[in-house]
């Protein structure tokens, strides 16, 4: 790859966004000590970081105490790398030393040096114990914000557990009401094929008009775009299109979802499952993604 | 670039400081970048806890790194920046959370010295009109290349555009970027 193909690579390399391939050949350029590359690349790295750092950082501004939460966690992380660096001398100095220690002058004399050193060590005394009431209190303030903070992150959690315990139960609600349909002496299966825009998709839906009851199953979806849901539809030959039920496919993951019966007396002539907007509409609007005729009943 | 030969040095005194082990100056660090850094990982993150922890990871590897900081590859920003990124991405796949970039919100308020926030405001600024300068179609590539972790076969499925025009838009994009950013100084 010659200089100009470099070049062209490096600010896609500023973004961290290069091929394997293109990455090996930019370094064995650089490495060949190409300084004009170099600098360009530091430059486009720098706007990179002026890009990430200039978009959006009042975003974090939400949290007020935002730095004091972070230093809560970076204060913990320094405590436990290493001691806390010892408060600052608590021994009377030197100077009021040598004023108690001075030798005898005269009663008066002594009396006012001892005076006078019992004021020095007085005053430093009560500087240092303020700025250690001092120290004290931040230390507080600090363990106050990160007792805070974790029991924030606790709360998080304990919110995640549930939101994810109440899918569980869902999904677990879905499969009881699949495993009866397909049980049911009157089960009836409508496989539903892929059609162009999801080639490795495929579904079923399982139909027990005694349990007033459908399933649909179904995988290799492309992901719920945001503001689209999947719908299904039963095709009869006497109303055409009809509505039963929207449902959503996250990426790599099947689907199991409730949906409607098809219309009693009615001839079923196709499923089909279109993307709709989120909402659901009453006659397909969107790309159809899959498709199938009921089979026996 | 030059509107940081101004804040560099304070930064790289700072990542001085922090080798010699003064945990006021990583305190300093963190008023200064922290809060931008939540921007930059707020785009691949949700919950609070999360980016806070983040941008705490950041800056305590700033902390234990400090000593073989060598500001002839990049400036302290850049530094920050790729980690947070980079750990942002890592946080993001283990929690798979994908989330869309962000409307742009307005400046930040809070200064601490006066004389870098002024460089870092003035940079965003700069940023942000240069930024109103692009296409929509060069924005929504860029953003997706740098703000999410898709690769660039995975912006072209999602922008529903040839790989190759991905990569010109990208470039592009960032060439306009850079030469603002440089016009800027002068």
């Amino acid at each position: 790859m010659d200089h100009k193909a470099i070049k062209e690579l490096l600010p896609l390399a500023a973004l961290d966004q290069l091929e394997p391939d293109d990455a090996s050949a930019l370094q064995g350029h650089l490495r060949d000590g190409c300084e004009e590359c170099e600098a360009e690349l530091r430059a486009l790295r720098e706007t990179a970081a002026a890009l990430a750092l200039s978009l959006d950082e009042s975003a974090a501004t939400r949290a007020a105490d935002f730095e004091e939460r972070v230093w809560a966690r970076l204060r913990a992380r320094l405590q436990q790398s290493a001691p806390s660096p010892s408060l600052p001398g608590t021994r009377p100095s030197a100077l009021a030393r040598r004023h108690l220690l001075r030798g005898s002058v005269g009663v008066w004399r002594a009396a006012a040096a001892l005076l006078a050193a019992a004021v020095v060590v007085a005053t430093i005394y009560a500087g240092q114990l303020k700025r250690q009431l001092q120290r004290a209190r931040a230390d507080q303030l600090r363990e106050v914000a990160a007792i805070h903070s974790q029991l924030s992150d606790l709360s998080a959690q304990l919110r995640r557990a549930r939101d994810e315990v109440g899918a569980l139960q869902r999904v677990l609600d879905e499969r009881i009401r699949l495993e009866r349909v397909l049980s049911a002496p009157d089960l009836r299966l409508t496989r539903l094929e892929p059609l162009l825009p999801a080639a490795g998709a495929h579904a079923v839906v399982a139909v027990s008009a005694s349990h007033d009851t459908a399933v649909l199953q179904a995988s290799g979806l492309p992901a719920t775009p945001a503001g689209k849901a999947y719908e299904l539809w039963w095709i009869t030959k006497e109303h055409g299109p009809v509505a039963a039920g929207l449902f959503r496919a996250e990426q790599g993951q099947p689907v199991i979802a409730s949906v409607a019966v098809p219309p009693r007396d009615e001839h079923v002539l196709l499923g089909a499952v279109t993307l709709e907007p989120a909402a659901g509409v009453s006659k397909p609007t969107g790309t159809m993604y899959l498709k199938g005729a009921p089979g026996p009943a | 670039m030059a509107d940081a030969k101004q804040a560099t040095p304070a930064d790289q005194d700072l990542i001085a400081a922090m080798a010699a082990g003064d945990a006021e100056a990583l305190r300093t660090l963190n008023v200064r970048y922290g809060r931008a850094l939540a921007g930059l990982v707020r785009r691949f993150l949700k919950d609070e806890a999360d980016i806070e922890e983040v941008v705490a990871d950041v800056l305590w590897q700033a902390w234990r790194e400090a000593k073989s900081f060598d500001p002839s590859r990049g400036s302290v920003s850049v530094w920050l920046v790729t980690l947070a990124r980079s750990r942002a991405i890592d946080r993001s796949r283990a929690l798979r959370v994908r989330k869309q970039p962000l409307a742009e919100q307005p400046a930040a308020q809070w200064a601490l010295d006066p004389g870098v926030e002024l460089d870092q405001a003035m940079r965003a600024r700069v940023v942000r009109a240069a930024l109103t300068t692009l296409d929509a179609s060069e924005r929504a590539a860029l953003e997706l290349a740098y703000f999410s972790d898709f690769s660039q076969s995975e912006i072209a499925v999602r922008l529903g555009i040839p790989l190759g025009t991905v990569k010109t838009r990208v470039r592009s994009a960032m060439m306009k970027l850079r030469r603002a950013l440089a016009g800027s100084r002068q």
